[in-house]
């Protein structure tokens, strides 16, 4: 068996409810990798099981085959290690705890000493733009504001490996575009890896080293597209580049035409 | 059912224990047994049938009442307004302590247990009914004139469809509250007759514990068979609304 | 960069704070006005027609200094009879309230959280919170006497039912997602009953307490009425009893503002713990 160098490894993933013949398979023999340092995202046409199939690798869901490496260690519930953002800021982050107290909350329950928590709530909140606004609640702060606050929350953790789950899917164009900005900041301030998943074949190709393209359900891996510009992204400039075009009409072919089984194989990118 | 079963198995073990004095707690067995048999004991039933009298009869006038000036306090902005700070005022007093004034102003009988319980059960008809009209949903009422609903039609499909839960749940409370004050006025001397009497008689005369628990029960099982009644009723005749959770009694 | 959002968010709470003090003055005098005409009708209606039940608004409150503000300075002019009368009566009621919310929070959270442990008990909670708490009161005075532990026992076994059915619905309410959230974090199910799932049902249980407040008080007069000593139910049908009218209307009255001040305290207590909801939008 090969050992992977890579910091997370997803491998012949699937997962079924019910069993017999009514059985519904959801996912379907995926498998790809991610390195250190990268940001990694999965595109697939709506429904395609990708929240399930995060869940898979975070270890909150057992799935029914395959299993999932982190440092090379398999993921049997929820790993040390791993952080997450969900789509849903508004039912994710504490209502009755002030962004502050959000960002702290897990730290405080993992037993990090009081001195370390504080300065690494400082450095997130500040690291996400949200200096200054730790003491507010929720509910007064704008959409990506609470969403900057779950990013904070989930830096503080310091994890191996950041998950998001389409975390801008629910935030307006232009708070979106700053967003994604930050998460590339991140990743270079904290040298995080990072999982993201989007609906956004744009912002896919935008964040990414690497766009997996998956089918619809029951869903598998169609494609494996390495986007290989620098790693120093422009809103405008990156995606006006004709290498963008082109990837983002491969993608979307895929993910429009969201093949049936094709005994597995793999299109090279054009 | 399984856990009633449960519980009362395990109130017969305790009572059975010795671990409790039976001359005060008798055994389950026991106090089911009296329940039976004062089920075909013609006194009991008559106290029983003055209580129940009371409770439905002052119910519905309650609903009556609280229908109407449910509609008057809110339909004018300004009449709402003025009359919440007599609400505020007034409610916190809790109405068994006017059965003594009732007592001497009234005096004892139906009469009096009929209108402490339309005191009581009013409030919270008159609550439901106010929130009921002042959150007619304005869009819907437009819409229907939009497309020229007649004023009949418009009471008919949208009007009382939107008030109907809001009645429902006034009723949902304010029962329970009707059938506390009907034994409560007979426990304080307002009545002769009346389940309350008949429960205060076995613990005071005799001291029959099981009569006491068997009489309570079936206080109980009036008041829980009310709820449950009501409840059926409301998923039945109002499928459509959400079923109401929390929250119910304010 | 941050948020317009946010500064929206500003803006208008900043706005309603300002609008409300012109709007509280006019709020109040709309509110007040009713209590002042019906106050000032009591005391001409009752002193012309001189009725007998209803004495006037004056007597009554004369009446209410004379039994229970005319003590010495030292003790804050309390007089002894209030002491006997609605000091221990309260705190058998603030006892009682205190057994029904530890009791009913923790078995709510209990059942709440075990789905199975619910399904079984909850044929029987239903029952129990049916029972009409008066016809209570003969068995708790069969077993308990007619002393103060019979009367906290019964206040307690009452309230429980409304913090009970709330907390239990709460607890079984809280947002999958703080949930799932706490899990990925991996925090322990110890802390996260303290730091998620409690504050996540403060809201229900809170308004299950002002249920209950209501009805621990309705529950003590009841009881202090039916079979007592002392307390301000025993004082009221003695009054009854003796006629002297002035002096009921005048328990009465004090019946009145205890249960308004007790509402009071758990609106105060809400608001205190409930900060951090979102103020809705009149």
């Amino acid at each position: 068996m090969t050992t992977s160098s890579a910091l997370l490894e997803v491998r012949e993933l699937g997962h079924s409810y019910g069993r017999g013949p009514g059985a519904l398979s959801i996912l379907d023999g995926i498998g790809f990798e991610v390195e250190k340092n990268q940001i990694v995202s999965l595109v697939g046409p709506s429904g395609c099981g990708k929240t399930t199939l995060l869940y898979a690798i975070s270890g909150l869901l057992r799935p029914s085959t395959g299993e999932v490496r982190l440092r090379g260690t398999p993921v049997r519930g929820v790993p040390a290690g791993l952080a997450m953002v969900f789509q849903d800021y508004s039912r994710s982050l504490y209502p009755w705890m002030s962004i502050e107290r959000n960002v702290d909350f897990p730290l405080m329950a993992n037993g990090v000493k009081k001195q370390e928590r504080r300065e690494r709530v400082s450095t997130c909140l500040e690291a996400v733009g949200l200096a200054g606004h730790g003491q507010k609640y929720p509910w007064q702060l704008s959409g990506g504001m609470q969403q900057r606050g779950a990013i904070a929350r989930a830096l503080a953790c310091r994890p191996d490996v950041l998950l998001m789950d389409e975390p801008f899917a629910s935030v307006d164009a232009q708070t979106r575009e700053d967003l994604e900005d930050l998460v590339l900041s991140v990743r270079k301030r904290f040298d995080t890896t990072i999982l993201f998943i989007t609906h956004d074949i744009d912002e896919s190709i935008y964040l990414s080293d690497k766009v997996i393209v998956l089918s619809k359900s029951p869903t598998f891996v169609q494609d494996q597209v390495d986007v290989r510009f620098s790693r120093e992204r422009d809103q405008i400039g990156t995606r006006s580049l004709p290498e963008f075009g082109v990837m983002r009409a491969h993608i979307a072919s895929l993910i429009r035409g969201a093949g049936a089984h094709v005994g597995g194989a793999m299109v090279n990118p054009a | 059912m399984a856990g009633v079963v449960l519980v009362l198995a395990l109130g017969e073990l305790v009572t059975r224990s010795g671990a409790v004095d039976p001359q005060y707690v008798p055994h389950v067995s026991t106090v089911l047994r009296r329940m039976v048999e004062l089920c075909g004991d013609a006194s009991f039933l008559s106290h029983t049938l003055d209580t129940v009298q009371a409770w439905l009869i002052g119910l519905a006038l309650s609903v009556v009442a609280g229908v109407v000036l449910g509609f008057v306090v809110g339909s004018n902005r300004f009449v709402y307004k003025s009359f919440q700070a007599l609400f505020d005022f007034v409610r916190p007093i809790p109405s068994v302590a006017l059965i003594p004034l009732g007592m001497l102003v009234i005096g004892q009988g139906m009469q009096l247990k009929l209108a402490l319980i339309v005191y009581a059960a009013t409030w919270p008809m008159l609550y439901n009914i106010v929130s009921a009209i002042r959150s007619l949903d304005r869009i819907q009422q437009e819409t229907a004139r939009v497309f020229h609903i007649g004023r009949h039609a418009r009471f008919l499909h949208i009007f009382l469809p939107s008030t109907l839960p809001h009645l429902a749940t006034g009723i949902r409370v304010a029962s329970p509250i009707a059938l506390v004050l009907a034994i409560s006025v007979e426990m304080l001397g307002g009545s002769r007759t009346g389940l309350g009497v008949w429960i205060l008689d076995a613990n005071t005369g005799a001291g029959r514990a099981d009569l006491v628990f068997a009489g309570t029960a079936i206080a109980g099982i009036l008041g829980a068979l009310g709820n449950w009644l009501l409840a059926v009723a409301e998923r039945r005749l109002l499928p459509w609304h959400p079923s109401h959770r929390s929250d119910s009694t304010r | 960069m941050t948020g317009t959002g946010s500064a929206r968010v500003e803006t208008l709470a900043s706005m309603r704070l300002a609008s409300s003090g012109w709007h509280f003055s006019r709020a109040f005098v709309t509110h007040v006005w009713v209590l002042i005409v019906a106050a000032i009708a009591w005391e001409l209606i009752a002193r012309s027609a001189n009725l007998f039940y209803f004495p006037p608004l004056t007597t009554v409150l004369e009446h209410a200094r004379q039994m229970w503000f005319s003590g010495p300075a030292s003790s804050g002019w309390l007089t002894q009879a209030f002491m006997a009368d609605v000091a221990s009566s309260l705190l058998r009621v603030v006892l009682g309230l205190l057994v029904a919310v530890v009791l009913g929070v923790l078995a709510g959270t209990a059942i709440g959280l075990l789905p199975r442990l619910g399904d079984l008990v909850d044929p029987t909670l239903q029952f129990a919170r049916s029972v009409p708490p008066v016809a209570l009161v003969p068995i708790f005075m069969l077993l308990f006497g007619i002393g103060s532990e019979m009367r906290i026992t019964l206040i307690a076994f009452t309230s429980v039912w409304p913090i009970l059915l709330n907390t239990i619905t709460g607890v079984r309410s809280v947002e999958p997602l703080y949930h799932a959230t706490a899990r990925l974090f991996r925090i322990g199910i110890r802390k996260r009953l303290v730091y998620i799932v409690l504050p996540a049902s403060a809201p229900l249980i809170l308004a299950g307490l002002r249920v209950s407040t209501a009805l621990a008080l309705i529950v003590m007069v009841l009881s202090e009425m039916v079979a007592a000593t002392s307390g301000i139910g025993y004082r009221l049908m003695f009054e009854q009893q003796s006629c002297t009218l002035a002096n009921m209307w005048a328990c009465i009255e004090l019946l009145g503002t205890s249960g308004y001040l007790l509402n009071a305290i758990v609106v105060l207590l809400e608001k205190r713990l409930l900060r951090w909801l979102p103020t809705p939008r009149e």
